[in-house]
């Protein structure tokens, strides 16, 4: 019943064409009673609109995107288009101009007297020619070759009525051909967009253009190819690419779907601007309020973050096909913020006295007072620090990290260290065995032996230097040992930050250009 | 080594890392080896140390001192041992040799009875000159810091001012019976000159000569001979026969080492004045004589064996001389080494070394192939064997470390070493129960002293070793 309601209110709009040709002026009394029926479906349908949010989803008619609109006018007038077009290109003039007025008779478009126009003056017939003119730039006076338009009619009734020849009475200058008195002209391409439901704004590219026109639209554009887009409320948002001809009518016809499954909804919080995240806060927000968009029917978790402001959650449930808006209010925090940020913040862990707060960069709520801050990232010295925070005020923490020294040296020095104590115990072994070697003759000696040790035997001198030796490597080891441990626990110097605080707040605010959200800070 | 052993060093070995090595143990340990070797002082030519040592009677101040020449160049240094083995060297300064005219000292005697006693320095060739001097010397006492310690000229009138080789030979003794005054002999190489109680004016009183014949002992010497034995001529005095004229009465023993023919040893004495030839024995080889000992067999404090040293052959020891009357002679015990030795027989000396009852022969062969290097050199030791009524080799000393032409025994000497400390610090005779004879033996370049022979040294396995430097 809607659709039917559309696909009138489609026809009845080209009703209101009083300087339509004479077939269309025809076609369009005998459709009279039609467009009224349509016109007032179009009010029954702008009237059911504000209760389309409860509007049960078996009521609305299901449509899809890719369905043709039967419209057989149009149709027909496209056929004539293309025969007026086929006949133009064969130089037959005056057939094709008939043709363009069959398809005006059918479609009132504009660009069909433009086009006839341009045949009478191929033909000749002038005169044809410039009513035609005339009569296009009366349906389109704003159109955007109205003046060029407008100087050609003037030059055709100049060379329709010339003046007459000074000192020869009577005279009638020769005529002079149009095509070599005024410049060429073509016949005009036609796009013909229209979509149900109609009035479905219609983007050109991307709809960073901004808005082109609402549907139903009839024009001539650009012999490139363009995307088209078409939106509307509760329907799902079609996208379509043509490339416009001069010597086509490109005839688009969109049907848009309704998102019945889905709910309407949107959040509006007594501060703007604040992140709004559904369900779930680790997959991150989706918008800011005020926000709007579709959501799945059954109950949802709204959280609602600002700085500056105590989090806020609630609980909403959405129904299929309906429309709901929700008021959230934000009440300002008693805290403060710790944020961690800066270009090296990436990777770096933030814990608060003593306890891991976020990964960096990151923000993170902390009561009124001193809080001992450590940053940590790997490869870099730790940036630790006690900071102040104050009510409602942000601390930015921007670290310049210092890199920690690397461990090889003390890992190399150690090993080092160990060899020489390796060798330490070596030599201090030969130089044990000596002194026991030498013991073990003394007693031999006590025992009757006559080859007895005597005071400059060289193993004396030999444990001595061994003992010396070894003394000297435990000594080398012992330096290296120290040398290393200070090296292991050895820091670079300390990771440094720029620390900056700022009060941030945000209350209501009335100015000449109106009433708001005032956001304020002190820095 | 085994494994556990191995361990337990290595476990030694963490503790020694742990605390550190102490290296001063071995200075300790080296002070505690039974063996001292004492090597050449600064300036000293290190080549000759330990070739021309002369023990003294007492310390000097110490527990034990002797003096070391050089046989090429006159360099004189005294070296002192005190009772806990501890050495002291103390070199006699040129200014105190100037007399020597930087001449060769190769001689060396003590006379005894003086306090501090007298050095006689023997140089028979001196410098630029065909002749030899002979001088005194009187190393400083600590005690005395105003004494004259200059060398002075010693004129021989007996044996003129010009005589060839003069000091060749020196030692010192009491020949004539008068105890209270040393009497010292000095050699050259055709005479010897004895000069009594000690008068050494410009006068023959008490002088004589030996050796122009028909005299029983020919006391000339060959200056042709091997170098290696002709440096010193070999005097020894001894008293090996009794002498009616008193117990003190000592006989002189002159070896006479020839470069052909056989060598000899003359026995003299002194009576009335005159230097008397006792007997003369002829030797089986030219180096006969070149080395001499008088040792006491039976531990009953008199000597009553002479060794002789015929180096490159044997050494010959002749015992028994207390049952004898002069001029009848002991029966000769040849020494023969096993294998036969290089220079065995080179020097010679007689000392208690086994602990037991009477003194040990001990005959070095410095030139001896000892722990596989050439001129080592080693001191065998050897012992009456009443069974085989032979001479016994029942022991050897060598370096513990010998090293290539070491030389040791190049000299062999026994020290007097006094354990008293109070006795030396007053200058005191030593207490006999302090007093120990330890073993000095000289090399090429070192002198070894043995801290642990004479009677400390038991050659018994089973027999404890006491140490001259234990109280």
């Amino acid at each position: 019943m809607i659709r039917m309601g559309f696909a009138r209110a489609h026809g009845g709009r080209h009703r209101g064409t009083p300087r339509d040709g004479a077939g269309g002026v025809k076609r369009g009394r005998g459709r009279t009673a039609a467009a009224v029926v349509a016109a007032v479906a179009v009010v029954l349908v702008a009237l059911t609109r504000p209760a389309f949010a409860q509007m049960p989803p078996a009521v609305a008619a299901p449509g899809t995107g890719a369905e043709a609109a039967p419209d057989a006018d149009l149709q027909a007038a496209k056929a004539e288009f293309e025969t007026a077009q086929t006949l133009f290109i064969r130089d037959q003039y005056d057939q094709a101009a008939a043709h363009f007025l069959d398809a005006f008779a059918r479609k009132p478009f504009s660009a069909f007297l433009f086009n006839a126009a341009v045949s009478y003056e191929k033909a000749q017939k002038l005169e044809k020619a410039a009513e035609f003119f005339q009569k296009y730039l009366d349906r389109e006076p704003g159109a955007p070759d109205a003046a060029s338009v407008k100087t050609r009619i003037e030059a055709l009734r100049t060379i329709l009525a010339p003046p007459a020849m000074p000192g020869v009475p009577g005279t009638t200058p020769a005529p002079v051909t149009p095509s070599t008195a005024l410049p060429a002209l073509e016949t005009k391409g036609l796009v013909v967009i229209d979509s149900k439901p109609q009035g479905a704004t219609i983007y050109l590219d991307n709809k960073t253009n901004g808005v082109f026109a609402k549907t139903p639209w009839q024009g001539s554009l650009e012999s490139k190819p363009v995307k088209l887009l078409l939106e509307a409320k509760g329907f799902k948002p079609e996208e379509r690419s043509i490339s416009p001809r001069s010597d086509k009518l490109v005839d688009v016809y969109i049907a848009l779907s309704e998102e019945h499954f889905l709910g309407w909804v949107e959040i509006v919080s007594n501060v703007p601007g604040a992140d709004v995240f559904i369900d779930r806060k680790d997959i991150g927000a989706i918008g800011k309020t005020p926000f709007t968009g579709h959501l799945k029917p059954g109950k949802h978790t709204v959280f609602l973050d600002r700085i500056g402001f105590k989090p806020v959650q609630q609980e909403i449930d959405i129904l299929p096909g309906t429309a709901t808006q929700h008021m959230i209010k934000l009440d300002r925090s008693d805290n403060g913020w710790i944020n961690v940020a800066g270009r090296g913040a990436y990777g770096a862990s933030v814990s608060v006295d003593g306890k891991p707060a976020c990964a960096a960069p990151c923000r993170t709520e902390v009561p009124p007072g001193v809080h001992r801050v450590v940053v940590q990232k790997g490869g870099f010295e730790d940036y630790q620090s006690e900071l102040r925070v104050d009510r409602g005020a942000e601390t930015t923490v921007e670290v310049s990290w210092s890199p920690r020294p690397s461990k090889r040296t003390a890992y190399v020095t150690a090993a080092v260290a160990a060899a020489f104590l390796g060798g330490g115990l070596y030599v201090g072994y030969l130089s044990n065995q000596n002194h026991d070697g030498v013991q073990s003759d003394i007693k031999a000696s006590s025992s009757g032996a006559v080859t007895m040790v005597d005071s400059n035997d060289p193993r004396f001198s030999r444990g001595k230097w061994e003992a010396v030796g070894a003394d000297v490597l435990f000594g080398v080891a012992a330096l290296l040992a120290v040398s290393a441990t200070v090296s292991f626990f050895s820091h670079g110097p300390d990771s440094v930050a720029a620390v900056d605080q700022r009060v941030i707040g945000f209350g209501p605010g009335v100015s000449s250009d109106g009433g708001g959200v005032v956001a304020w800070g002190r820095f | 080594m085994g494994p556990s052993k191995r361990l337990i060093m290595l476990a030694v070995g963490l503790l020694c890392g742990s605390a550190g090595c102490n290296w001063t143990k071995f200075d300790d340990q080296a002070a505690d080896a039974p063996v001292r070797s004492i090597g050449a002082p600064s300036g000293f030519d290190s080549h000759d140390f330990g070739k021309s040592i002369t023990p003294l009677s007492t310390g000097r101040g110490s527990a034990a001192a002797f003096v070391a020449t050089s046989l090429n160049g006159t360099h004189v240094v005294l070296v002192k041992i005190d009772s806990g083995g501890g050495v002291k060297t103390t070199a006699v300064s040129d200014s105190a040799l100037v007399a020597a005219d930087s001449s060769t000292i190769t001689s060396v005697a003590e006379i005894p009875g003086g306090n501090p006693t007298s050095l006689l320095l023997g140089s028979p060739e001196v410098r630029d000159q065909d002749f030899g001097r002979v001088y005194t010397y009187t190393p400083p006492d600590p005690a005395n810091s105003g004494m004259d310690d200059t060398a002075k000229t010693l004129l021989i009138p007996a044996l003129g001012s010009n005589d060839s080789g003069e000091g060749r030979g020196l030692t010192a003794g009491y020949f004539d019976g008068v105890a209270e005054t040393a009497d010292y002999v000095v050699g050259s190489d055709d005479e010897i000159a004895v000069v009594v109680d000690g008068v050494v004016a410009n006068t023959a009183l008490g002088t004589t000569t030996v050796g122009v014949a028909p005299l029983a002992c020919d006391v000339s010497y060959d200056a042709l001979q091997d170098s290696r034995f002709a440096v010193r001529r070999p005097l020894l005095a001894a008293r090996l026969w009794a002498d009616p004229r008193g117990p003190s009465v000592q006989q002189l023993f002159a070896g006479a080492p020839r470069a052909t023919g056989m060598g000899t040893l003359s026995i003299l004495n002194v009576a009335d004045g005159v230097v008397g030839c006792l007997a003369s024995v002829p030797g089986p080889n030219p180096e006969f004589g070149h080395a001499l000992a008088a040792g006491d067999a039976n531990g009953d404090g008199v000597d009553d064996f002479l060794v002789v040293g015929a180096p490159g052959q044997r050494a010959f020891v002749y015992q028994g001389w207390d049952v004898l009357v002069a001029p009848a002679l002991p029966p000769a015990l040849a020494i023969t080494p096993t294998p036969t030795g290089v220079d065995f027989g080179f020097a010679v000396a007689a000392l208690n070394v086994d602990g037991l009852d009477g003194d040990e022969v001990l005959v070095s062969d410095p030139r001896a192939t000892v722990g596989g290097k050439t001129g080592a050199g080693h001191v065998l030791i050897y012992k009456f064997d009443q069974a085989t009524n032979a001479m016994v080799q029942v022991g050897e000393i060598a370096d513990h470390s010998p090293d290539t032409d070491e030389n040791f025994g190049y000299t062999v000497n026994v020290l007097n070493f006094c354990g008293d400390d109070a006795a030396v610090a007053a200058g005191a005779a030593c207490p006999r129960a302090a007093l120990s004879r330890i073993l000095l033996v000289g090399a090429a370049n070192q002198v070894f002293v043995y801290f642990r022979v004479g009677d400390h040294i038991p050659l018994s396995v089973d027999q404890t070793v006491a140490d001259v430097r234990t109280p």
